[in-house]
């Protein structure tokens, strides 16, 4: 194949698979079109990641932690209004006799949605500027990201009363009015999905394309090398790290509105990793990458797990495995190195004819 | 780490009067020097790397820093540019400024580069790009997220690279280039940075003699229109471009004159050469 063929059959790629995402709701089951929503909400939180490991090199193992609070806190508003005005149920058995305080401005969808990305933020914040600021960094860093996983879920679990415990916040009814499980409701936030994802994809690409990019990238390749240059590295981690969390909390959001529940399962450690292993296996440091890593890993999960239940684990470690050892650039390093390969081989091709006809 | 802070501010407040004192005493408005450094102690654990070091450079100087191994060349550049804490001692820039309490960031802003031994430069980006983040412009987050090249900042990048030899290569990425080139490129990521103080540290370590010659030639010129102070162990080096040398010798200055005045001076052949004093060494 001649490379300007592989590079047009990228893009047409590209274009085709931006085009099947649109036409998905005409095509799909209401099942599987929520499935896909949610794997794109996925996606919005695999460039968050991809943002801070791919660029700055910051490992974060504590993402499902961002997701959770961005789903809980869309969660407890939708809890809220199924409950109608009275106590949520699960208050009520575990004993809590009055709606503590903090549920209550929850009442209002705006103030859910904005707390959904201010609170990940400002923990995230928080954490990284105490620990960028004290020069802590690499596996340290991912270890205390681990360490705010367990305390969330150990909160979250132990708080019965306040949480909703192991079983999370489910049962919900309405949002904004519309009824959530409505098959035109579910598509309407399917192009919800789709348009924050490609938002997040656009925005973030003109960053990292940008000198905010290369300075992120700059903190990645000799952190103290740009502090002799007069930039402060720390203003910049805790930024990016604030930034991922965001985009970690609006996914949650987008995905609670379509799964119905969430728990402390879904924002735990094994979660919290599996969300690393899309960017990984998608390819870090490419914001398609993290796009194509989210959606394939997610959709290969689906279907192995369907096929073999018990497998999908070994199936995913064997693939992380791989990656890994393989393929470190992902997917789309695969891709790149295929073009690379082909322009080579059509050079020495070239090379060889004027061999040939000197 | 809270002890020496306390003890390092008690130093610098019990001995602040005196110096405005001395200051004002001697003449009335003069340009104080641009690196003032006075007693400056620093200790790793045990060891005193800098035992007692008095050092003043002014605006405008070529100074060279020789002296054996372990001397404390290096420190001493370290403190200058913030990343090691001077233990005791006081350490002022521009008269003032009290260098001892600010953040390697925060130094850099205030117009010190450094450009260490082995050379360091962001491997993953382009000559080019190395050259355009070192740039002088606001080092703040926001300014990051809108920052467009101007066409004479674009015209500024090309003349910098131009002068280190490197016009030919901006898209080439930095990891992939000589170990000389990368010198040259550190050089000019100071030079894009443009500082009043330039910080070399052994900036022809490792490089060819056509490379060195070229190297001095560019901090000769350099020089013109900055102040530098280069730690060097390259003789040959020191005495093509030095106009000053200060000797160091177990963290403290031993002398300081001309290439000339050092090479004859007893102290330095003694401890420096090892031997008696050979010129034309």
């Amino acid at each position: 194949m001649k490379e300007g063929a592989l590079a047009r059959a990228g893009v047409a790629l590209t274009a085709l698979v931006a085009a099947a995402l649109l036409l998905a709701p005409f095509g799909l089951s209401d099942f599987r079109l929520s499935l896909l929503g949610k794997f794109l909400a996925f996606a919005v939180l695999a460039i968050g990641i991809d943002l801070i490991w791919g660029y700055a090199g910051i490992l974060s193992l504590g993402h499902g932690v961002f997701f959770g609070l961005g789903a809980y806190a869309v969660a407890m508003h939708l809890k809220l209004v199924a409950s109608g005005g009275r106590l949520p149920d699960f208050m009520s058995w575990s004993g809590v006799e009055s709606l503590p305080w903090f549920w209550r401005p929850f009442a209002s969808p705006w103030f859910a949605l904005a707390a959904a990305v201010a609170v990940p933020v400002l923990i995230a914040v928080s954490l990284g500027y105490l620990t960028f600021r004290n020069r802590i960094r690499g596996a340290f860093f991912s270890i205390l990201t681990q360490a705010l996983v367990i305390v969330t879920v150990t909160l979250f679990i132990g708080q019965q009363g306040y949480t909703g415990g192991t079983n999370g916040l489910t049962n919900f009814s309405t949002f904004l009015g519309f009824p959530l499980y409505d098959p035109n409701v579910k598509i309407a936030l399917y192009y919800v999905s789709l348009f924050v994802l490609g938002a997040t994809y656009f925005l973030c690409r003109r960053m990292v394309r940008g000198r905010f990019g290369r300075i992120l990238i700059a903190v990645r390749d000799g952190e103290n090398r740009l502090r002799f240059l007069g930039y402060d590295p720390v203003r910049y981690k805790v930024f990016a790290f604030g930034l991922s969390a965001a985009l970690a909390g609006v996914a949650g959001a987008l995905f609670v509105l379509q799964e119905g529940i969430i728990s402390p399962a879904q924002m735990n450690i094994v979660p919290s990793i599996e969300m690393v292993l899309w960017v990984a296996i998608g390819g870090r440091g490419t914001l398609s990458g993290a796009v194509i890593g989210a959606l394939a890993t997610n959709a290969a999960k689906t279907a192995f797990s369907e096929l073999y239940p018990d497998g999908w684990l070994f199936f995913l470690g064997g693939l992380f495995v791989v990656v890994v050892l393989l393929l470190p650039g992902g997917l789309v390093g695969l891709w790149q190195t295929l073009i690379r390969t082909i322009r080579r081989r059509n050079e020495r091709r070239v090379s060889d004819g004027r061999y040939r006809t000197a | 780490m809270a002890d020496i802070g306390r003890l390092k501010t008690a130093a610098v407040r019990a001995e602040e009067p005196d110096a405005a004192a001395v200051a004002s005493a001697i003449r009335p408005a003069p340009e104080p020097p641009l690196v003032f450094v006075e007693s400056l102690e620093v200790r790793f654990g045990g060891f005193r790397a800098l035992r007692g070091v008095d050092f003043t450079l002014r605006r405008g100087e070529l100074r060279f820093l020789i002296g054996p191994n372990g001397a404390g060349k290096t420190t001493l550049l370290d403190v200058l540019c913030g990343k090691t804490r001077p233990s005791a001692g006081r350490v002022r820039f521009k008269g003032a400024i009290d260098l001892a309490k600010l953040q390697e960031h925060e130094i850099a802003a205030l117009g010190i580069g450094r450009k260490f031994q082995s050379p360091s430069i962001f491997a993953e980006l382009t000559v080019w790009e190395n050259i355009e983040i070192a740039l002088k412009q606001p080092r703040g987050v926001r300014h990051a997220l809108s920052a467009r090249l101007s066409a004479e900042q674009r015209d500024r990048i090309a003349r910098i690279l131009e002068r280190v030899g490197l016009a030919d290569k901006p898209r080439v990425r930095g990891g992939t280039l000589s170990h000389g080139e990368k010198q040259w490129l550190e050089i000019g990521m100071l030079l894009a940075q443009d500082p009043e103080l330039l910080l070399l540290d052994e900036p022809v370590a490792g490089m060819t003699d056509a490379e060195t010659e070229r190297t001095a030639e560019l901090l000769r010129d350099i020089a013109t229109d900055h102040t530098v102070l280069v730690v060097e162990h390259d003789m040959a080096f020191v005495r093509a471009c030095a106009q000053t040398v200060t000797v160091m010798h177990e963290g403290a200055v031993l002398c300081e004159g001309s290439v000339a005045d050092v090479q004859n001076d007893e102290r330095v052949a003694e401890v420096y050469l090892g031997r008696r004093a050979d010129p034309h060494a």
